[in-house]
Parts: structure tokens; C-alpha cells; sequence
């Protein structure tokens, strides 16, 4: 399976990179079929990298880049399939997902070698939890993009912009459910839940920056633009500080 | 000044300030030598890393005081706006689920912070202290430590690597999990209280201290093949309650994007 991990991962890739494609193209038939095809690949990708690994994709560019867009499209699968069709289709979350899935050609195309840690369920739902709240932070960010290029002047940008906050706020619990995780792996590890270090430092200032979107004064709110773009800065800075 | 103090505006200039600071962390900790000094402080209570070390690393001393200012701005938000805009807010709905859940929510974070507050003044800590077999401890007046035997069963040759993950890069190789271990017995007023095995990633818990091995060393001053641990001593009586309002806080999040997952 070992060698089947890199053309799989230029699979989805490429599936990704086609869906940008109609959805900026405008192409309505079919980009549902993409996403489901570009989310089985990425399955694979999964499914492969475990096997080979010997572990959940926890660090290491290649396999934690790839990991975080298999999650964002099982969000954007779930939210195409339960979400009202009246309110139009989701289809921005594929540029996020191209610019992650993107990165790790400029890294080493490697897996993480299997550590002792791996073993540890904290360790794991640490490293997961994360990703999955970067996700939902990402499909987040997507609903804006959504109102700010589709229904910018249109009264169902108001729709978007409240499902956005609806998964700035699951991702902000899922990003807590990893910190809690991350704590009772540094009691194991250090004796103490938190640590003053520069990765602690960074995970606090990214939880209150997923605490930052609800907290902006409604008048620096004035017009839609505002609405749209305030909540997602906090969001996009979250997903860099993750990525650097 | 209540009305100000409870408002929006001053809640998110509070966290921006704070974000600031901790993005200032990270830039502090990025240099070796203040990185040195912010490991001190995870060696030691805060408040007594505070009292002892505040002339070690100045600029490490500011940033922290600037954190706790920045801390303290954020909770008096908190807890203005918790008592007086959400708290109106819920009887004046009727304690309707979702402010309920927001009055709620801001109360638990307001815990969090006391119980970070309260870790760092109560209890005891004491780490990266090397010990080796037969070695003994003195954690305060009543009680102390010894080292009753230490199994190391690997090549000690990966505890020489000078890798700075070198914690985290261990594999079954060279590294066994069950059967490295330090046998400790705890002492009170020279009576034996407790006693039991500590592994690597298995902490172990008498009479309310923690006993954590950090990491496996070896004897940097001696040539031989003595292997010893290191160790952090911690007695934390607030861990519990703050692991408990985590849970709550991760918990009421996910209720209020539920219940108000349609517009309200």
C-alpha cells in the first residue's frame, strides 16, 4: 500500500483542483459528484497512510495537510446531503481545501515514523481533535466566501454568514475538546496540564481568536461586507498560526 | 464605568490584547535564551518562580506580568458581563435555553481562569529533578522521597541522542514502556506512607502528589552506564475541578451551537 500513498494523494489533488474549477466557472451539474469522488479518494488516502503508518495521521506535513482536507470534505459531504437545498449548494469549501491540500507538495512527501506517544489515546484525539476543528474552522471561512462572491447584495448572505458562525462554533469546541486532550498528555508527559511554552502560548491565543468572532461589537458591524469578512480574519489567522 | 466594563467593545479589545500577548510569547520563546527562562517557569509554582527568579530573565519576567495584567482585563470582562448583561438577559427571556446557556457558558469560563489562577499559587511543584537509585528527596518539612530502584532494560545509548524531541521520537525499538520503570517510596515524618512504580507516561499518585518521570538520563559526571530519571513533583488540588469545567465548557459550546443552530 506504501506506494500507492503519493498517486493517490495527486488523485484528490486533482479532484480538488477540478472542482475549483466549476465552482469558479460556475458549473452547477456535477460538482456534487466531484466532491463525492474527491472525498472517496481522500478516504484512501486515509485508509492507506494508517495502514502504512501504523497510526492516525498525527504530525508531519504530508500526511496532517491531507488528513485536515479528508476532514473538511466529509463536513462539506454531510453538509451538502443535510443541509436545505433551497438555500443553494455549498461549493467555496474547495478552495480552502486546494490551498491546504496544495502545501505538502513543498514539503518532504513522507509519513511520521510510528513513536511510543502514538500509542496513547490522548496523544491521538489531541492531534485529531485539532484537525477536525481546523476543518470546520476552514468550511467556516468557506460559508463566508460563499456570501462575500454569491449573495453579497442578496438577503440570503444572512444565512451563510449565521451557518458560518454555527461551524466557527463547533470548531471552537472541537479545538477545545484537542487542548483537553493535549492537557492530560502534558499531566502524563510533564506532571502539569499546561506548560509555558511557545506551543501552549499558540494554542491559547488560537482559542480566543475562535472566541473573537462572537465577541465583535455590533457596530463595527455596520454594513453586509463587514458581517461577512469580520468573523472570518480571526478564523484564517487560527488556520496560519496551525500551518506555520 | 460598570456599563463600560460589561461591554462588547471592551470584551474584544481584552482578548485582542491578550492574543497580542501570547503572539509575544511565542516570539520571546523563540529566542534560546528566553526560551531557558520560560522552561524555568514550567520547573518550579509560579508564584515561586515568580518571587525567586523575577531578575533572571527581565524581559520574561514583563511578558509574564503583562500576561497576568492582560489575564486579570479579560476576566473582570468576563465576570461584568456575565453578571450584568447575560445575567439580566436570561431572567428577562425567561431563562430561555439560549441565554441560559451563554450566562452558563461565560461562568464556567470564568472558572477556568480562577482555577488557572489558583494552580499557580496553591499546591507544590518541582521539576526536571535528576534522580538516580537510592537517592532521597526532601519535597518539604514531612515528606520526602527515595529512589528504591530504577529498571532501565534498553541500550542507554538513545538517552545520550542530543535530539530535541528525543521525549517524543522513542519507539519500540529502543525504548520498552512496561518494563523501564522507577520504584519510589514516599516517606512522612520518616514513616514509609506509600510506595509503587513510575513508568514513562504512567504517573503515579500517593497522598495527593504526582510523581511524573520526564524523561530517562544518564550520569553526565561519571562514565558509567547509571541510568537515572527525571522527575516533577506536583500536587495540584484544583486539577480536578479544572479538568471538570473544561469538560462543561467544550460541552455547553456544542449545546448553544445546537439549540441555536437555526436562527434564533
Amino acid at each position: 500500500m506504501e506506494q500507492l500513498i503519493i498517486p493517490q494523494y495527486y488523485v484528490t489533488l486533482s479532484l480538488v483542483a477540478l472542482h475549483v474549477a466549476a465552482t469558479i466557472l460556475k458549473v452547477k451539474r456535477g460538482t456534487f459528484i466531484l466532491l463525492l469522488f474527491a472525498f472517496i479518494s481522500s478516504l484512501l488516502s486515509m485508509v492507506f497512510i494508517i495502514h502504512t503508518s501504523g497510526h492516525p495521521p498525527v504530525s508531519g506535513n504530508f500526511e496532517k495537510l491531507q488528513c485536515f482536507v479528508f476532514y473538511l470534505l466529509l463536513i462539506a459531504l454531510l453538509a451538502q446531503i443535510f443541509m436545505s437545498k433551497e438555500k443553494g449548494q455549498l461549493r467555496f469549501f474547495s478552495i480552502p481545501a486546494l490551498i491546504i491540500i496544495i502545501l505538502p507538495l513543498f514539503s518532504e512527501m513522507k509519513l511520521s515514523e510510528h513513536y511510543i506517544i502514538y500509542e496513547k489515546a490522548e496523544v491521538v484525539l489531541f492531534f485529531q481533535m485539532r484537525l477536525i476543528s481546523m476543518a470546520l474552522f476552514a468550511f467556516s471561512i468557506s460559508c463566508s466566501l460563499e456570501a462575500l462572491f454569491l449573495r453579497l447584495k442578496d438577503s440570503e448572505s444572512g444565512y451563510f454568514i449565521h451557518l458560518g458562525r454555527n461551524f466557527c462554533l463547533l470548531g471552537a469546541a472541537a479545538f477545545l475538546s484537542g487542548e483537553f486532550f493535549g492537557s492530560l498528555w502534558a499531566l502524563d508527559g510533564w506532571g502539569d496540564p499546561w506548560r509555558w511554552s511557545n506551543s501552549f502560548f499558540t494554542a491559547g491565543a488560537m482559542f480566543l481568536l475562535s472566541m473573537l468572532a462572537g465577541h465583535i461589537p455590533a457596530h463595527y458591524l455596520k454594513n453586509n461586507l463587514m458581517r461577512i469578512i469580520f468573523p472570518a480574519i480571526p478564523l484564517v489567522i487560527i488556520i496560519v498560526s496551525y500551518l506555520t | 464605568m460598570i456599563r463600560f466594563l460589561s461591554s462588547m467593545k471592551f470584551a474584544f479589545w481584552s482578548i485582542v490584547a491578550l492574543i497580542i500577548w501570547f503572539f509575544a510569547g511565542v516570539a520571546l520563546a523563540a529566542f534560546d535564551l528566553h526560551s531557558k527562562a520560560f522552561s524555568m517557569m514550567n520547573d518550579d509554582l509560579i508564584l515561586n518562580w515568580f518571587l525567586n527568579n523575577m531578575f533572571h530573565d527581565p524581559l520574561v519576567t514583563l511578558w509574564f506580568i503583562g500576561f497576568c495584567l492582560c489575564g486579570f482585563v479579560v476576566g473582570v470582562s468576563f465576570f461584568f458581563c456575565t453578571i450584568t448583561t447575560l445575567f439580566k438577559l436570561m431572567i428577562r427571556q425567561s431563562f430561555r435555553l439560549k441565554h441560559t446557556l451563554l450566562f452558563l457558558m461565560h461562568v464556567v469560563f470564568i472558572g477556568i481562569i480562577g482555577f488557572h489562577l489558583l494552580s499557580m499559587i496553591l499546591g507544590y511543584k518541582k521539576g526536571h529533578i535528576p534522580a538516580f537509585e537510592g537517592q532521597k528527596i526532601t519535597i518539604n518539612s514531612d515528606y520526602s522521597l527515595v529512589i528504591r530502584k530504577i529498571n532501565f532494560v534498553n541500550d542507554i545509548s538513545v538517552l545520550r541522542k542530543k535530539d530535541k524531541h528525543s521525549k517524543i521520537r522513542l519507539s519500540h525499538e529502543n525504548f520498552s514502556i512496561k518494563e523501564n520503570y522507577a520504584e519510589i517510596a514516599l516517606y512522612k515524618s520518616n514513616h514509609l506512607t506509600g510506595l509503587g512504580k513510575v513508568y514513562f507516561l504512567k504517573p503515579l499518585l500517593i497522598k495527593g502528589f504526582c510523581f511524573t518521570i520526564e524523561s530517562f538520563i544518564t550520569n553526565k559526571n561519571s562514565t558509567s552506564s547509571e541510568v537515572g530519571v527525571k522527575m516533577v513533583i506536583a500536587k495540584n488540588p484544583v486539577l480536578i475541578p479544572f479538568f471538570i469545567t473544561y469538560a462543561l465548557a467544550i460541552l455547553l459550546i456544542l449545546l448553544l451551537a445546537i439549540v441555536t443552530w437555526k436562527k434564533p
